[in-house]
């Protein structure tokens, strides 16, 4: 039903109220009575041994109510941060994950590592304290670069050669045949430069302690309220999660970094109880850019086998990648399974062989960012296949069509490990060729060149697996915890429905396109249903938001109990209608017998539901609220063509991205309005990938990118008015037929806007970001 | 990183050395040196405020001459510590050479930051460095300049 | 401590704050008004961008004593949920924000750029205009959209 408010409708988002007018509520806005403040003591040092922590000046400062240091927590029973997915080695041997306490006690590893906390009644006191706060560091010599890692100084006792895991995936004999039967190789050495995600709101945390109850809350700035509460209670052993609340209010933005459980919220929590007074810690940009999970920062080599008319017949691809100092909360499945399982790309390259050595270093740790593997992979794959057209002379857009799976292979079964459901990726091509007036290019090239610019064109055909995730699988490939999502429809009295997620929307306009679904699927105006997410003691249990997941998988969850709403609806209307229930059909908000012009609305039977004057109340509950667990079968593969045109100015080196076209299929769509928007942030991310942001550390493993000065994000005139539309092939395994739309810009537009560049210049590659001085060296060769 | 510098100072070569040595005289010199005291035979402590952009940072370090060849040149080692601002180490070989006008004063350092102070501080390092040690010297010129003046 | 006379919203204090209280916190944290945000720490996300005296400026660089006599206008001064201020209005009609977090920066930079343009900007000169203001998550696209369209109905009114 497609009404002005329902599904696919580009319904003004109801969170923008609160928003537009400063009356949003993020965690540094919570203030509770009493409340005081911490700051952390951070090493300057990429590496080194804590000698002694002498913090008996600190003690005695102004203001200064505690100082705590990492034997306090591990003295109390504080456990270590977990990392929740365990990766095996190629050996079949388990991951090796080095002891992450949330205040160092023996060893600081990176520059940001915490070695103390100060709590005190005013930032002020507690910054000056933490000025007090004595160390005598042993300096060791930091382990910085990634290639070279296995071979440099052991950085954690339990971790030989500082490799994390060994992995591979796919088969290497048959890759190897391939490479054999191969008429051309194309290879390429790509490295995926480090980012540092940078939500504008920094990372927050307020605890506070009842000690009479002894309940625990946390206001803190996560993508995943519930997840953080379960490490918290479980591994962490802050308290048992019944006494432990967790509310993500508003979060100013999370792009994967908000995800994982951090050392500050850890010690705040902890020490709410210990210093008797709620604690409040908000992070500065620069502790942002030294502590936040970082992301990217891969090394590979790949080699792309074709035959003679140019079928792709093996893929080979060895990386390695950076874990930073400790593994992140789920930072040893990113360059695993969401990086090797799409290697396929869209296309059916019949041998696939991957390998990926993680590895650590003395910088801060990596984890998911936006795309989160996904980027990687189709960069990898989408710059192979564009350096193969170019070696071969070939169309890279015909290439890519010729190597298509087509829509006739699907279910698709890759050499990876997934199975595509379904897919248009000629669709989506086409229409973004015609919107891109790609056959104008010659034209326009000749018209840069006419003005001593160069012009390139590039493209990106790139796919995703989304919706993490099917439990089942997630488990048996080493997932702590199931990846199903939960949900709560309960009408009210009076015929309004109250939703709760166990989704969190930090930007994504959940309270909108969930209330779309849920009205929708009610025949109930769109102002009548509230959508509820975000805190631990209001949704049963949740996931959270990550990975695209939020509408495949809690807004499958949500339809589920909005389905089972009605069956309990049809049965109490039946029971009011003198009929059964099988014969109660329910169409635009009405429940109707056949043969019969008696009807009632939903409110008529909502508020029946709670007024159940003569109920068989050993048939019929009172009542009208639903739960839904909904764990899906299988993951969503959202797919599209991104096509990018940039200019170079060859004097100065600068690029200009002059046009960029994205047609993405993302199943059906409930709010195209909310989608696009996700669509051009997406993009954004990429282009600043691209062209813009790197996060650097020196030799000594001084992060020289630590402010905004020297790190580099996208403003409104790196980026040009983005061409966005949608295919649809609509997901065939969930009940929206929907498959996520959050990190596909960040996944394609990467690759096609370093296509773009190394066609304006006629280089194989460059490295990102293709800053005007990287450019400029090229274009010079100096 | 590395900075060099030569300044001539109107004054004989040994009585450069001397004030060299003078905690007292290097309080003076030092711009934002709240304490200067000898801990033993050619180790001394400071505590130094330096702002640096962004970052103000109070420093307490331990500095050590080290091949002491009087009065001709010496190096010296500070360790400084910037609590939660970050960490300085650096090396200065410092000689002495006498000239018409005086003394030839040439030293090289070489020396990094860590922390906060390289994060935010470290592209402005040289130039406060610099500016630091023509104030230092400005006013070591200027004792002599001062005697002169009242003898 | 410093003694200040400073109107905000239309309402006149006289407080007398620290020394180095930025103007920052004296709106977030004295007077409550969390809709200014702090994004970072170098005056380069523009989160925290309020009018003073007419004007948008980066709040997190201004001492509150800096703001003596001055007049403020935040956020939260320029409309309400039920009678919103065309650039607010076309922020919500344009999807031009996503979290919301730069957000009131984003108004009040956009509101002052149109005041004191004396020609109708283009989008390529909105673009430039909003260069001290990041925002992470729409791509500028819809802001630049939303402002064109409060500029076209603020220039007609």
């Amino acid at each position: 039903m497609a009404t002005n408010s329902g599904i696919g409708a580009s319904v003004l988002r109801k969170e923008d109220a609160r928003f537009i007018t400063g009356t949003g509520r993020y965690t540094d806005d919570i203030n509770l009575a009493g409340q005081v403040y911490c700051v952390f003591v951070r090493s300057p040092h990429a590496r080194a041994i804590i000698k002694s922590v002498d913090i008996s000046d600190a003690e005695r400062a102004d203001g200064v109510l505690a100082v705590f240091t990492g034997e306090d927590l591990r003295s109390d029973g504080i456990g270590d941060l977990p990392c929740g997915w365990l990766v095996k080695s190629k050996d079949g041997t388990d991951m090796v994950a080095p002891s992450h306490p949330a205040i160092a006690t023996k060893f600081v590893n990176y520059v940001g590592d915490i070695y103390a906390m100060v709590v005190a009644d005013s930032i002020e006191a507690a910054k000056n304290g933490a000025e007090l706060v004595e160390a005598d560091f042993e300096i060791l010599k930091p382990v910085v670069d990634v290639a070279t890692a296995t071979t440099a100084d052991q950085i954690h006792e339990n971790v030989p050669n500082n490799q994390c895991y060994d992995w591979e995936l796919g088969d290497s004999g048959a890759t190897e045949t391939a490479f054999a039967n191969a008429a051309h190789v194309t290879s390429l050495d790509i490295v995926n430069n480090r980012l540092i995600p940078n939500a504008i709101e920094p990372r927050a945390a307020l605890g506070s302690y009842d000690a009479a109850s002894g309940n625990y809350t946390l206001y803190t700035t996560s993508q995943n309220p519930h997840l953080e509460r379960l490490i918290l209670a479980a591994f962490v052993n802050v308290a048992p999660e019944a006494k432990l609340h967790v509310i993500s209010p508003d979060v100013g933005g999370g792009f994967g970094s908000k995800i994982f459980v951090y050392a500050e919220e850890t010690a705040v929590i902890w020490a709410t109880a210990k210093v008797g007074r709620p604690i409040k810690w908000t992070a500065e940009r620069i502790e942002s850019f030294q502590a936040d999970a970082h992301g990217r920062d891969h090394v590979t080599h790949a080699e792309l086998a074709l035959s003679e008319t140019g079928e792709f017949l093996g893929l080979q691809v060895r990386t390695i990648a950076n874990m930073g100092a400790y593994l992140s909360t789920f930072a040893s499945s990113v360059p695993t399974y969401l990086y090797g399982t799409l290697l396929s790309g869209q296309y059916k390259t019949p041998a696939i062989h991957v390998e990926v050595q993680s590895v650590f270093t003395n910088t801060a740790p990596v984890d998911a960012y936006r795309g989160a593997g996904r980027p990687e992979a189709t960069y990898v794959v989408e710059r192979l296949v564009e350096t193969a057209a170019r070696e071969l002379g070939t169309d890279p857009a015909e290439l890519r069509r010729k190597n298509f799976i087509q829509t006739s292979d699907f279910p698709y079964e890759t050499p990876v490990a997934l199975t595509y459901d379904t897919g248009d990726y000629e669709a989506s091509l086409d229409r973004a060729l015609s919107l891109a007036d790609y056959s104008g290019f010659a034209q326009r090239r000749a018209a840069s060149e006419a003005k001593g610019k160069r012009r390139g064109i590039g493209f990106s055909c790139y796919i995703e697996a989304c919706g993490l995730a099917p439990s089942q699988v997630a488990l048996s490939l080493g997932a702590g915890v199931g990846l199903f999502e939960s949900a709560e429809v309960r009408v009210d009295v009076t015929g309004s429905v109250t939703v709760m997620t166990g989704t969190h929307s930090h930007g994504q306009g959940h309270e909108t396109t969930f209330a779309q679904v849920v009205a929708d699927k009610l025949g109930i105006p769109f102002e009548n249903v509230t959508v509820v997410h975000g805190d631990t003691s209001k949704s049963d249990y949740g996931l959270g938001t990550y990975g695209s997941r939020s509408l495949v998988v809690g807004g499958s969850a949500i339809a589920t109990a909005t389905d089972k709403v009605i069956t309990k609806a049809k049965k109490i209307a039946a029971h009011m209608l003198n009929s059964t229930a099988e014969q109660v059909s329910f169409e635009d908000g009405m429940f109707k017998i056949p043969d019969s012009n008696e009807s009632l609305s939903f409110g008529e039977v909502a508020f029946s539901a709670y007024v159940p004057g003569n109920f068989p109340i050993d048939e019929l509950e009172p009542g009208l609220s639903e739960k839904a667990f909904y764990d899906p079968a299988n993951f969503t593969y959202p797919a599209g063509t991104h096509i990018c045109e940039v200019e170079v100015d060859p004097d100065t080196g600068t690029t200009k991205v002059v046009s960029f076209v994205a047609v993405d299929d993302f199943g059906n769509v409930i709010n195209p309005m909310i989608v696009e928007g996700q669509v051009h942030g997406g993009i954004t991310q990429g282009i600043g990938q691209a062209l813009l942001e790197h996060g650097v550390y020196d030799a000594d493993g001084q992060l020289l990118t630590g402010s905004y000065m020297d790190y580099t994000m996208p403003r409104a005139e790196d980026v040009p008015e983005f061409i966005v539309d949608t295919t649809v092939t609509p997901c065939t395994h969930n009940p929206l037929g929907a498959k996520g739309c959050g990190e596909a810009g960040a996944i394609g537009a990467t690759a096609a806007v370093m296509n773009a560049i190394t066609d304006a210049l006629s280089v194989k590659d460059i490295p990102m970001p293709a800053t005007a001085e990287t450019v400029w060296r090229a274009t010079t060769g100096e | 990183m590395k900075f060099s510098g030569e300044y001539v100072i109107p004054a004989t070569r040994e009585e450069v050395w001397v004030a060299l040595q003078d905690p007292q005289i290097l309080q003076e010199c030092i711009d934002g040196c709240e304490e200067m005291t000898s801990l033993d035979t050619n180790e001394y402590e400071s505590l130094v405020r330096v702002k640096l952009g962004p970052v103000r940072a109070k420093f307490r370090s331990i500095i050590r001459m080290l091949d002491v060849a009087p009065p001709e040149s010496y190096t010296l080692a500070v360790n400084a510590r910037g609590g939660n601002a970050g960490f300085g180490i650096g090396q200065a070989n410092v000689t002495l050479k006498p000239n018409e006008a005086g003394t030839t004063l040439c030293y090289e350092v070489t020396g990094s930051v860590s922390g906060k102070l390289a994060q935010l501080g470290s592209r402005l390092f040289l130039s406060v460095a610099n500016k630091m040690a023509s104030s230092f010297f400005t006013k070591f010129c200027a004792r002599w300049a001062t005697t002169q003046n009242t003898t | 401590m410093v003694d200040i006379t400073i109107t905000v919203n239309g309402a006149e204090h006289s407080l007398s704050v620290p020394d180095n209280t930025l103007l920052s916190d004296l709106l977030r944290d004295t007077l409550q008004l969390t809709g200014t945000h702090i994004g970072c720490d170098t005056s380069q996300c523009g989160s925290c961008t309020v009018e003073l005296n007419g004007r948008a400026v980066k709040s997190c660089t201004l001492l509150a004593a800096q703001a003596n006599d001055s007049s403020v206008t935040t956020i939260e001064g320029i409309g309400t949920p039920d009678d919103l201020h065309p650039m607010q209005a076309a922020f919500r009609e344009n999807h031009a924000l996503q979290c919301g977090f730069c957000t009131p920066g984003m108004i009040m930079t956009a509101i002052s750029m149109i005041n004191e343009a004396s020609e109708t900007l283009t989008a390529d000169e909105i673009r430039a205009g909003l260069e001290g203001n990041y925002c992470r998550c729409t791509g500028y696209q819809n802001i630049v959209n939303a402002v064109l369209a409060a500029q076209t109905q603020l220039r007609s009114a």
